[in-house]
Formats: C-alpha cells, structure tokens, sequence
C-alpha cells in the first residue's frame, strides 16, 4: 500500500483558458464541452414535454367517470324540457291566444294616442320616486341615530348621570327631526300612489290582457326558464366546468347526501355515511325516468323510497343505508356494484373494468339480494315488503337454526325437535336407527338434517370407513337417547276409524294450515312456506301406530305438555278417523329395510377417540377394556349427543344447560372474509357465496382436507332448495354490525314487534291473511268462500274483550258456521292473549283495550236500517242467531248476532263502502255504488253515509242483531 | 416449462438465494475481468429483460410484479445491478490502464473542462426537467394505490414495511426486534457515518479501481448488495401471507403452513448434548450463549489481529482497528445468524423471553 496514488502521479496540467475573450462572452470561448445551441434545443424539448405532461396530469385528474354521466344525463334532461316544451305549445288553445293577441295590440294602439299624457305622469312620478328614496334614507338613518341616543338617555338616566337632561334633550330634538321625516315621506308615498293611479286609468287594459297572454304561456315560460338553466350556452359551461374556475359554480359536481343519523362502523368509530350515489344516479328520485337506461333509471318503488312522501325519504336514510357499498365513492368500481348473474359480471368486466374488491368489506348488495339491507332497522320477527326476507327468517324458524347457533331474533323461540324424553314409548329402536342414518330416505320433507353419510364422513376417507363408523355413532347414540327416556303410558287409542273419512277430515278441518302430505308446490304462486310449519304427515304409519296418533290429535297437549300443536277440538270418532287415515300413509321400501348391524371394533374405534380427547390415548386403551358394550354405548352415546348437539333442537333428559356448538351468527354480515374457510373449492371469495355453499353442502370445505375423524365440520346437511338457501343467506348477510340510531329504527310499537313474533310463532298467516301477507291453506280449500277469513282492519273490527275471550276458547261460538276450516284451540297464556289482541289494536292505531260501543241514533234511523236491511236482503245470506239465512243456495255469511259483542260500530262504516277493499275477493257485495251512490235515493235524502249508519244503527239497537238466541255454539 | 419454474422456486428460496448470490458476488469480485466486461452488462440485462417478459405470462408472478407498490422495486432491479457493473467495469478498465502503465479514464476525461455555467447547470436543468415529466408521466399512469378505509382489526396480510425498510423487516425473521429494529439499524447509520476514520486507504480517490481497494469495496458490496437490496427484493417478491417464502410462480396462499420447530443453543447444550433439563436460573441456563457472545467480540478481534488481519491492526492502530472489527462482527453477524437457522434450525443463542433479552 503505497503512500502516492496513481492518480496523483499524472495530473495534467491545468488548462489556462483563452485570455482574449471576455468571462461572460461564453459563445466564444474554446474551452467548452457542450454546445449551447443544442442544450437550448434539448431544453425547448424538454420544458414542452413538461408542459404537455402537465396538462395531461389535469386532464387526467378532471376526466371522473361520473362527469360524463352528469354530461349524458344534462343532454337528457335538456331534450326532456324541450319535448315538454312542444307539448306545452301543443296544448294552449290557440283561437284564444289569437283572440287575446288581438285585444292586446287594439289595446296598445289606443294607448299610443294619449303618449303625451302617460309621458307627463312617468316624468313627474319619477321625480316622486327620486325624492322618495333621499327621504327615506334621511328617516331610516335618523331612526338609527335617535335609537342609538335613546339608549344613552336611558342609560344617563339609570345611572343617574350629571348630563342626563342634556343627553335626552338631544334625543329629544332627533326625535323631531325624525318625525318630520315620517311626515314627508308619508306624503310622498301618498303622491306615488295618486300618479300611479292616474298612469293605471290609461294603461290597466293593455296590463290586464298582457297578464292573460302571460297566465296562457306560463307552462312554456318555465320550461324556458328550466331550459336556460339546463343549457346556458356551451361556452358558460366550459368556463364554469373548467378547472380552478370550478370552484366558483360548476355545473357538473359531486351530489352529496350527509346522513348523520346512520353510520359506517369502523373500529373504534361510528362515522356518519355521506352518499354520493346521486352523483350519477341523477334521476334516482324523479318519476320522469322510468324508461331510462342505468345510471339515469328512476327508483322502481318510489312510493315506498326516496320520494319525500315515502316511509324512506331519501335526505335521511340515502342509498347506501340499504344498498351497502361504499357510500363516499364516485366511481363504478369503487363503488362496490355487485352483480346479479354470470352474464352482468361479464358485462360489467367488459364495460366498467369491474372486479372483486377484496378490499372492501361492504360490497353493494345484488339486486336480488337488497331486502337483507332492512333488517338493520326493521329487527322485528317480520320485515315488512321483503318477502325473500321473510320466508327466509322462517326457514330459520321451522329448521331451528338457532337450536346451535345464536341468531337475534331467535332467543324466545322454543325448540324445533320433539321431546326425547318420551320417545320410546312413541317409536322404535330400529325406526330410529334409520331415520338417524338418513331422514329423507323416510320422507322428502323430513326436516331433521342429516349428520352421517355425507360428503366428509360416507365410504372410506384417508383410511377411515366411515360407513362402519356412522353405524357405531348411530346405534350408540339410539341406544343412549333410550336409556334416558322414560315411556309416558297413554290410553289406548281408538283404532277403528274410516281412514276415507280421516283424509276428507285432514284435508278439511284445518291440519293443511300448518302441514302437508307429501311433496308441496315449490313454484306454486302461493307462499307455502308456512305448511312447512307442522311435520309433513307422509308415511306416518311406517313411523307410529294409530293409537299413538288418536291420542296425539285428539289432545297434544295430554302427550308433551309443551306441545306447540294447538286443539283441533276433534271427536273421538274424529280421532279415530284421523288416527286411520295418517297410519294407512306407509313406506314399504322402508318399512323393508334391514337397521344397521352394529361393528364392535368400529364401535370401539370411535369410543377410543372419545376417551383419548381427556386423557391420553394409552389410558384410554386402558379403560376401554373395562367397558363392556352397554357402557361403550352410553359413554359413545352421551359425547357424540354433546358433539353433534342434538339438544339444540330435542329435549333430551340431562342436557337441559348444555350450550349450543354452533358459531353465533348474530354478525354474520359483518364476517370478515378472512375468517371463512373456503377450503379448496374454486369459488368467489365472498360472503354470500361462501354460505350458500355451506347451506348446501355444510361438509364442502372438508373436500380433499386430510383430517382426523374428530376434526370434521359437524353441520348436518337439511337437503335445502336453491330458492331457500338463497332466502336463509340473504337473513345471514342481513345480520350486520351496523348501529342506527333510534330515529331511523322501525317506527312500529313494541306491541306489533311482539305480536309479529309471536304470530309468527303459532303460524297465524298459515290460515289467515295478516298484514297482507299469509293464508297459505287456500292452496287446498278450492271454493274462496271456504277459505279462512281474512283479518286485514281486525283491530278496527272486533272488540279487544271479545277477542281476547275468542282466542281463549274459540269451540264456543261459531261465528262462520259454513266453514269446514276450524279455528283451532291454542291454550294461549293470558299474557299471549293480551299479545294478539294488542297487537291487531296497535296495527290499526285502535282504541285498546276500553272501548265505547254505544251508538247514538234516532228510532227513524233505525227504521230506516231495517228497511235497508231488508232491501239488500241481507238475510238471504247471514243468519241470525239461531235463524238460519234464508236462502240456502245464496253463499254463506257470519252470523249477525254477534255484531254487538263483537264488532267494533265504527267499523262497519268502513267496510260497508267497499268489502272487498278489506277483504279482497269477499263475497259480500258493494251495496253502494263505489261507497258514495245509493239504489234508494228517497232513503234518508239519498245520503249513503246516512244510510250506512242506519244499517249499523239497526244491527246494534234494532232487532237485527240484538235478536235472542245464542249463535250455534259449537259443540267442539 | 414447469420444470424450469420450479426450478427457480427452488433457486429462490432465501437459503439458497442468498448463499448464492454472496457466493457469486465473491467469485465476481476474484475474476472481474471474467464478470465486469463490456460483454457481460448487456448480456445480463438482455437475460433479466427476457426473464422478466417470459415471467410475466405467469399469472402469479404478473400479479406482484405489476403491483403499483412493486414497480419502483422492479426499476431498482435493474439499476442497481447496472450501477455496479459499470463501476467495477470502469475499475476493472482503469486497473488494467494502469498494469499497462496508462493514463486513468478519469484523467483522460478531466483533461478537458467543464464550464459550471451554462454546462453544468444547464444540463442539470434539463436533466431536472425530464425527470419530472418522466415522475409526472408514471403518476398519471400508475395511480397512488390507495385502498378502503384501514380496518385495524383486520390488518392485511402479509403486512410489509415500505420497501426500504424490507430489508429490516427480513431481519427480523432471524433476530429479536430490539436487535433487528433499533441496534442494528443504528449501526448501519454509526457505521457508514464511521466509515471516514477508519477507511485510511487514500487509493480510489476521485477514479474507480477494485484491484487497489478489494477489500473494502467487497466488504461494502457485501453489505449493500447482499445484506441490504438482496434483502429488500426477498421482502417484496418473495414473502407473502404470514411472511412465509413463496417462490417467484407460487400463489400466494394464506393457509400455507411451515413447521416451527427452532430451538435455543441452551436446548442444544442441556438438552440434546447434556441430557438433562434446562436450569431454571436463566443466567446459568443461557451461560453457553453468553459466552459464545463474549468470544465472538472479544476473543475474535485480538485473534484476527495476530493471524489474519495483521497488516490491518498495524496500519489501523488498535482504536480504528476494534471499532472496525466491532462494526464488520455485527455486519457479520446477520449471515451467520442465518446459517445457524438454515442448518441448525437455531433460535436464539442467548434466549431469556422472561426479560425479553433473546440474542
């Protein structure tokens, strides 16, 4: 390493630079490496390169999507407006238009002849006017002064200060001045007034027809008016869009709706939504843009949203609120547009540049899809206007979801299985061995899901046969639930019954409400979810014997106490008819089948792992050599009830605290994607996708896994249709995080959400039409007259008292006695009670619970009603106490002496205008013409109001309904 | 072709990418004539240009690459590896100028001058202009990656640093954060701050040569190429979810799970060696490590002063010379920490978790 470097060694010398040429004069030095010349052109190049990227970088930061949606929608409306514009021309009445013209230009010439005289007047009322505005300011700054000097008056003189007087005379002398101000400009205005009358006299007729002219043209004025607006010239619109400029008053800019009321969720922070949907949705919430094309396409429901009319007026609950997406966007994407088919995914990636955001958590709902958006504000047992909703909340229901997981909503619901406490007294071992290895094989509605022999537990799987497996579960778990059940020892039920006459019975008395024999018509227009309520009464016979059946039918309640299945009130003959008919539905095949034969080693696999889960495995070899079969059974037995928690739906003695295995569901909404398991199958990662394959096939994510048998995902598969799973997904991704604040929640009463839910609960809509929706019996009940009644206004119509004694009893009046259809006993606790009969009160916004029933009327009136009575020959079709209707071939109609204990007087005045306005499709006829026109004109003056209350005056204080004799009470 | 992908999956594991690249660099620095040709620049860049577009046909390699965050990472790809051979290509000519008894590059070009004004400023202004337009042109093209609001429940994953700090984040992986984090970045900055006063070497001052600063040049190259880029490129390309290693093809799953199985040299020693359990005093039960420690710093240096870096010690002088022995041992450090892990699944050498003290 030497001391000198080699650079050092052969420095050249410096160069001096040429002496003759002046520092500054640098275009002649020699000494130079580059040339000026071309250094100035690289930096012209290059300074215009700068400005052209420049100006691209505005460019590209104006170009927004949604300014051409504001461009495309302005032309739009512009068209609208002049379209408008040729139908307002087209409509005025154009003699009329002449004929004012006319009369105005006669007007004008007449008015020319005296220009001499208007010209005097103009001149001096100018003048008038010139004075007018010196003296008012002289008077208004006077006013200013004198009321500044009044308050240092009062002022001087609250403190007592040495130069009040002298502070107030002042005020006092400005109150002069001002005084003679009001005095002049008073006279003034007196004076403007007279020449304006003089100038009046000459030109009120030229003024009166111009006004005409203007009222003819006023449509096409505003629509000129709007025109301008929308078209101010292309170059006001360039310069008002341009940038920087645009700060001023821009025509195309970012249509905001700030909702402080509703809230995105962010951890640890609520911040207020701010919709900017509108910023191209611009027709949104105007009924004109009905026919047009997306973005500009007008609400399809905008009585029920946007509109400021509208339950969901569209400053207070915005779009994003229902729509999910993210609401600061203004951008296709960034949006979070979410589509409805294959076919708008691909068109949607072709037009918009659009893919999954995995990003954003809350992607837009699919269109299908939107009702789930309600369910944040409308948490009641019922979401009004979203049916796909609904039926998906009783799917829940019926298939006991939240038997395993929590689901709001659910928590009062009681169990969907029936009791296993008693259930070797009902069924058999063998029975229930293959019912448990596959409930559809029994019947196809069966609605026990099935736990063995699916996709991740049938054949054999990595070295594991599961079909021996399943067998040992299946019999361990039978023989366990048989050791804990205790036989309830019934009478012998009749068995001698008309199996013909027990069909006509089940397919008339009312079991049809709530069940079903066999398949049911998925695609029928009638909602049949709600026949789904009750088991599917296929192939009993193969199941339980006859006597079992009459004593169930005949009282549930004697069999399970809690029973949800309410009294049908049936005779024994009844029963018994009942009892035959359900035991002849039979499944042979079935029936045929040989129960599994149980394989020890398999059996003693599975109890093995069961013991090794607590202990080590070498215990459990241990132990299990002390078990002989039976206590492998119990011990198998009572772990797998705890693992596929079969408590969640049944009651099984012993397990009355255990806790439900499922995931709660409370947030399911909200899931983070990250947190579902997609496995290896090739789908979107997306919330709804992922539980909609789970609901299909719950065990699909354990496709192609390797993992022990105590691994495997548990959910048994309930065999659900399409059509439902796509309902109970839409109730999943319903269920959000999101908080609203009480002001935009369901405004419904505490007592409709109880009385929806326990409605709900007892199947109400199954028989009857309930806030427009139900009645799904009629399916089966061909004649509309049989049909069970609809209770559309029941809460205008009965008396709280009377229904509440109905409900509790309903076999001891008949009000329809021409119905097959029979209102079944409930045992409603009082509470329940006082739940429905609320809660129809509070739909209608009734008076509840005291009522006045006393009508006021005049004995004339009453006569009149009976009259009336009489003419529309009311009779013909309702009977009256123990008077049958008069005419048998008329169509049945209840019986009208109940109409004093039981309707409420004011309704019958809202029913008689239009019945079938309340009942649609009611038999009863409209007998005023639309409501208002009678076919007896010298009744009362003609007057149909009058009339009405005269019919009711007659049913409530004449004979009509006040005539004795108890209504057939039903014996039943 | 899934053959070579695999192949160079494979190559890319950091194990074997690492050890190669330093091992490459080493037998670039014994043969630069071989290495730092005219030839061998263009030849590289013509392979990583046609690596790159043959690449890109797949998909998982397209997605990171063409990742707007990703890009700039791509561009130092090429300019670093270009930056370095043209400087050790002009060392490598300047030195055989000077075998052959001829002038520098560097004198041959400062024989003439360069007037400041207008040359230099001027150029430099055109310069500053292109770049702009050149910044301004990839803003409108690459849009700023901004995504949805921040979710701190759920961060992404794999979360990454920005890319300069990759290579501390890759640190990590083989060292306790207040190592990684604080001491060992705060010595990069004392250490290239250092680097003045201890480097008296007056060669290759204003003109390249390697042959004359060998040693410095390869332990700076070592650093920045190896300990530094390498590292930063492993972090952008090559970890992703749960900042497990996915080769250049792989897709990036989420559910990839790699054993865990490191242990402390105090389970070596009492374990496996000793055949007894671990002391439960932790200063008895890490005693091997300490000492390891111990006389990595302090035995290593006199050591090295008397045998191999004699020439060194004497023209250093003992202060210059410990802090530059102290600075290259923890510069060292990292690579060996590495193969300790890649060969003996080492954890810590020193592992107290009870006061968070792990080494």
């Amino acid at each position: 390493m030497s001391e000198e470097t080699p650079g050092a060694q052969k420095k050249p010398p410096i160069p001096t630079p040429a002496k003759k040429h002046s520092a500054f004069n640098i275009e002649k030095r020699s000494d130079r490496l580059y040339k000026v010349d071309t250094l100035h052109k690289w930096f012209a190049i290059s300074s215009l390169l700068l400005f052209g990227f420049t100006v691209a970088m505005m460019m590209a930061d104006y170009a927004r999507e949604w300014k051409k949606y504001q461009r495309e929608f302005n032309r739009m409306a512009i068209e609208k407006t002049r379209e408008d514009m040729q139908e307002a021309r087209d409509a005025i009445d154009k003699d009329k238009q002449a004929e004012i013209q006319k009369q105005l230009d006669a007007a004008r010439e007449e008015l020319d002849q005296h220009n001499g005289e208007i010209a005097t007047i103009e001149k001096t009322l100018g003048g008038q006017n010139s004075r007018y505005y010196a003296v008012n300011q002289n008077y208004q700054f006077t006013k200013a002064i004198y009321d500044s000097e009044k308050y240092e008056c009062d002022e001087a003189n609250a403190h007592e200060a040495p130069n009040a007087v002298k502070v107030c005379e002042k005020m006092q002398d400005t109150e002069a001045k001002l005084n003679a101000y009001q005095m002049e400009r008073d006279q003034l205005t007196i004076d403007i007034a007279r020449s304006k009358d003089e100038l009046a006299a000459f030109t009120s007729k030229r003024d009166d027809l111009q006004k005409q002219m203007d009222q003819l043209n006023a449509d096409i004025s505003r629509l000129q008016i709007r025109e301008t607006n929308l078209n101010p010239g292309r170059v006001v619109t360039l310069l008002r869009n341009a940038p920087v400029l645009d700060m001023l008053n821009a025509s195309e800019k970012v249509q905001q709706i700030l909702l402080s009321n509703l809230y995105n969720d962010h951890p640890f922070k609520q911040v207020p939504r701010v919709d900017r949907c509108t910023t191209c949705h611009l027709g949104i919430d105007q009924k004109v843009w009905e026919e047009a094309e997306q973005p500009y396409k007008t609400h399809p429901k905008l009585d029920l949203f946007l509109s400021t009319t509208s339950p969901h007026p569209i400053d207070r609950f915005g779009c994003t609120t229902c729509h999910s997406g993210l609401d600061r966007a203004t951008s296709f994407q960034d949006a979070g547009h979410t589509p409805r088919t294959e076919e708008q995914k691909e068109e949607w990636t072709k037009k918009y540049g659009w893919h999954v955001d995995e990003f954003l958590e809350t992607p837009m709902l699919a269109l299908d899809k939107v009702e789930s958006g309600c369910y944040k504000c409308h948490t009641g047992a019922e979401v009004p206007q979203a049916p796909a909703l609904n039926a998906g909340r009783d799917l829940i229901r019926m298939y006991g979801c939240f038997g395993c997981h929590k689901i709001p909503g659910y928590e009062t619901v009681s169990k969907v299985g029936p009791d296993l406490g008693t259930v070797s007294g009902k069924l058999t071992k063998d029975w229930m061995r293959k019912w448990l290895a596959n409930p559809k094989e029994f019947k196809a509605e069966a609605r026990m899901p099935k736990f063995w022999y699916n996709t991740n537990n049938s054949g054999v799987i990595n070295g594991t046969d599961f079909d021996k497996r399943n067998e040992a579960e299946i019999n361990a778990i039978t023989e366990f639930i048989w050791s804990k059940s205790t036989p309830k020892t019934l009478p012998a039920g009749r068995t001698n019954g008309s199996a013909e006459r027990g069909k006509k019975l089940v397919e008339t008395v009312g079991c049809f409400g709530c069940h079903a024999v066999g398949a049911l018509d998925e695609n029928s227009d009638v909602s049949q979810i709600r026949r789904r309520h009750g088991y599917n009464l296929e192939n009993q016979g193969s199941k339980v014997s006859a006597s079992w059946i009459y004593n169930w039918v005949k009282d549930p309640r004697k069999v399970w106490s809690k029973s949800k299945m309410p009294s049908l009130r049936l005779s024994d003959d009844e029963a018994a008819d009942i009892a035959a008919y359900l035991s002849s539905k039979r499944n042979p095949e079935w029936e045929a089948r040989k129960p599994p034969v149980v394989d020890e080693k398999a059996l003693d696999e599975v109890v093995i792992e069961l013991l090794s889960a607590g202990s080590t495995r070498i215990e459990a070899e241990e132990k299990i050599k002390g078990m002989n079969l039976t206590q492998k059974n119990m011990y198998a037995g009572e772990r797998l009830v705890n693992r596929y928690g079969c408590f969640g739906c049944h009651d099984i003695p012993g397990f009355e605290k255990a806790q439900p295995i499922g995931t709660e569901l409370s947030e399911a909404g909200s899931k983070l994607i990250s947190q579902l398991d997609f496995g290896f199958l090739k789908i979107e990662h997306d919330r709804a996708d992922w539980y909609t394959q789970k609901l299909k096939n719950p065990r699909v994510f354990d496709d192609g896994r390797i993992k022990r048998p105590d691994e495997l995902l548990r959910m048994p598969n309930f065999g659900f249709s399409d059509k439902q799973v796509s309902s109970i997904v839409m109730v999943l991704t319903s269920l959000v995080k999101d908080r609203v604040s009480r002001e935009v929640r369901d405004p419904a009463p505490a007592a409709v959400l109880a009385g929806r839910q326990l409605i709900a609960e007892k199947n109400c809509k199954g028989c009857h039409i309930i806030e427009g929706a139900g009645r799904d019996i009629r399916t089966t009940i061909s004649e509309q007259d049989r049909w069970p009644p609809n209770l559309n206004t029941q809460g205008l119509k009965t008396q709280p008292m009377w229904l509440k004694d109905f409900l509790s009893d309903p076999g001891k009046v008949k009000i329809r006695g021409f119905l097959d259809v029979r209102m079944p006993t409930f045992h409603f606790s009082e509470t329940e009670l006082g739940t429905v009969t609320q809660y129809f009160s509070a739909l209608d916004h009734a008076a509840y619970p005291f009522i006045s029933t006393a009508v006021e009327s005049t004995p004339e009136k009453v006569k009149a009603g009976e009259f009336l009575f009489t003419q529309f020959q009311c009779a013909n079709c309702h009977p009256i106490g123990s008077t049958p209707r008069k005419q048998e071939s008329s169509i049945a109609a209840p019986n009208l002496a109940l109409v004093t204990e039981r309707l409420r007087p004011e309704w019958l005045l809202r029913f008689l205008p239009d019945p079938g306005k309340i009942s649609p499709g009611i038999s009863m006829p409209q007998n005023w013409e639309n409501g208002v026109k009678t076919p007896f004109p010298d009744v009362l003056g003609g007057d149909a109001k009058a009339q009405m209350e005269a019919v009711r005056d007659y049913l409530f204080l004449g004979t009509g309904g006040r005539r004795s004799g108890a209504v057939g009470a039903s014996s039943r | 072709m899934e053959f070579i992908k695999e192949a160079i999956n494979w190559l890319s594991d950091p194990k074997i990418l690492i050890l190669g690249s330093a091992v490459l660099l080493l037998l670039s620095l014994k043969f630069p004539e071989k290495f730092y040709s005219n030839k061998s620049g263009p030849l590289v860049f013509l392979a990583m240009v046609i690596f790159l577009i043959l690449s890109m046909f797949d998909e998982n390699f397209r997605k990171i690459v063409t990742k707007p965050d990703n890009v700039p990472i791509v561009g130092m790809l090429f300019l670093v590896p270009f930056f370095t051979w043209f400087s050790l290509r002009e060392a490598v000519r300047n030195d055989r100028r000077t075998t052959e008894s001829k002038p520098l590059i560097e004198q041959d070009e400062t024989a003439e001058k360069v007037l400041t004004w207008p040359d230099l400023v001027y150029t430099e202004l055109i310069c500053l202009v292109v770049l702009t337009v050149i910044l301004i042109g990839w803003s409108i093209l690459l849009q700023a990656p901004i995504e949805e609001p921040a979710n701190p429940g759920a961060s992404p994953n794999p979360s990454k640093a920005p890319w300069y700090f990759l290579g501390l984040q890759e640190m990590l992986v083989y060292f306790d954060p207040w190592l990684a984090g604080v001491v060992f970045p705060g010595l990069i900055i004392v250490g290239l701050g250092a680097i003045p006063y201890i480097d008296t070497n007056p060669r290759g001052n204003g003109y390249y040569t390697l042959k004359e600063r060998k040693w410095e040049i390869g332990t700076f190259l070592f650093g920045f190429l190896i300990l530094w880029i390498l590292l930063v490129i492993l972090g952008t390309f090559l970890r992703g979810p749960n900042w497990n290693f996915f080769g250049p093809y792989e897709y990036w799953d989420l559910h990839k799970l790699e054993p865990l199985v490191n242990v402390n040299l105090s389970e070596y020693i009492w374990v496996k060696g000793l055949g007894m359990g671990l002391p439960t005093n932790p200063l008895i039960r890490e005693m091997f490590g300490f000492i390891a420690i111990l006389a990595y710093f302090l035995v290593l240096p006199p050591l090295f002063a008397k045998k191999w870096f004699k020439g060194f010690y004497e023209r250093l002088g003992p202060a210059r010379y410990n802090v530059m022995m102290f600075l290259l041992l923890c510069m060292t450090s990292l690579p060996i920490k590495m193969a300790l892990r890649w060969l003996f699944n080492l954890k810590y050498i020193v592992g107290i978790p009870e006061y968070f003290f792990n080494i």
